[in-house]
């Protein structure tokens, strides 16, 4: 994250805040990302993953994501296409019962390279300073929702000077209905007066049929 | 300021006009107590000011620093003064006992 982007979110929260320390401020900070990426979805990534040809059925597939995240869902799995100008190659079919683990529907009979697209949210460890790391574009971009869902959790918490069960309801409404306005965006792809669906990776390289319903998903 | 023991005990001997030794009314080993005595109670109050925090062993009025937030540092010293008061029997020091007693619960728990 951006040192001034997080510095502004806490400025802004201890003046709200009277007498929060700034380690309670990180504690619950964490767990409003976690609950953020959890209902918006904002925070992916692709992960290649290699598959061999004639794996058995139920092979598990571990995946690990670059950043220091948890995955929270699997979104969509593509076939990486052999042309570099093609987005996606087919769909495929593939569940994640155990997040982390990759299982596919139909074990493909010869080598192969998917592109698998999660949904991440925040883990542990911390940065040095104690801030939970996650995309600097996240605070920028949604900078008063994570505002207003820190200062709605620490609110709710009983017996301290910053208590405000009426403040807490305000707050949390905001960043509820502020969550999935940006799974809504997410889903558009950020991009105004853009459908809330996009041709399936299939459309443009091989066909439709096997029973995928058209839905691509954010490009 | 409040940073290490002996300062926490020199302003509570501050409040409790004890500031002259010949000998103190109050031990140094009583209003130590009362300190070491006031974390834990502390903490009960305020959990989240002890994230992370061990508490140290608090023996004797020396430079062992006292784990707490600068913003709640004057409510551990008004704890020392309630306990060190409740020692004496009259009924103005029973009084000035409660109202120190509140005010650490106050200052832990309220904009005050």
């Amino acid at each position: 994250m951006a040192a001034a982007d997080i510095t502004r979110l806490m400025n802004n929260a201890r003046l709200r805040l009277t007498g929060a320390t700034d380690a309670v401020l990180q504690q619950e900070l964490f767990a409003v990302m976690d609950e953020f990426f959890k209902k918006s979805n904002v925070w992916n990534e692709d992960i290649e993953v290699e598959i061999a040809g004639g794996a058995p059925a139920g092979t598990i597939y571990q995946l690990a994501p670059a950043a220091p995240a948890l995955i929270d869902k699997l979104l969509w799995v593509f076939q990486k296409p052999d042309s570099p100008t093609i987005g996606r190659g087919p769909g495929v079919n593939a569940a994640m019962s155990t997040p982390g683990e990759l299982t596919l529907q139909l074990q493909p009979s010869s080598d192969v390279v998917y592109i698998v697209t999660v949904a991440l949210t925040v883990a542990d460890p911390l940065d040095r300073s104690g801030y939970v790391q996650f995309p600097a574009w996240v605070l920028a971009k949604y900078r008063e929702t994570i505002l207003d869902g820190l200062l709605g959790r620490m609110m709710t918490q009983p017996s301290k000077p910053y208590s405000n069960s009426q403040m807490a309801v305000f707050h949390m409404r905001k960043f509820v209905q502020a969550t999935a306005s940006a799974r809504v965006e997410w889903t558009r792809n950020n991009t105004y007066r853009a459908q809330a669906w996009a041709f399936p990776g299939g459309f443009s390289s091989g066909t439709q049929r096997g029973g995928r319903s058209g839905w691509g998903g954010p490009a | 300021m409040l940073e290490k023991v002996s300062d926490y005990v020199d302003y509570a001997r501050e409040l409790l006009q004890d500031t002259k030794n010949s000998p103190y009314r109050y031990s140094d080993t009583s209003l130590v107590r009362a300190l070491a005595l006031s974390l834990p109670e502390a903490k009960k109050l305020r959990p989240d000011l002890f994230i992370n925090v061990t508490i140290p062993a608090i023996t004797a009025n020396d430079a062992t620093l006292v784990p707490m937030d600068e913003m709640y540092r004057t409510s551990l010293v008004y704890y020392m003064c309630g306990i060190a008061q409740l020692r004496d029997d009259e009924e103005v020091q029973d009084q000035r006992a409660a109202a120190f007693l509140a005010m650490f619960q106050a200052k832990l728990t309220t904009v005050s």
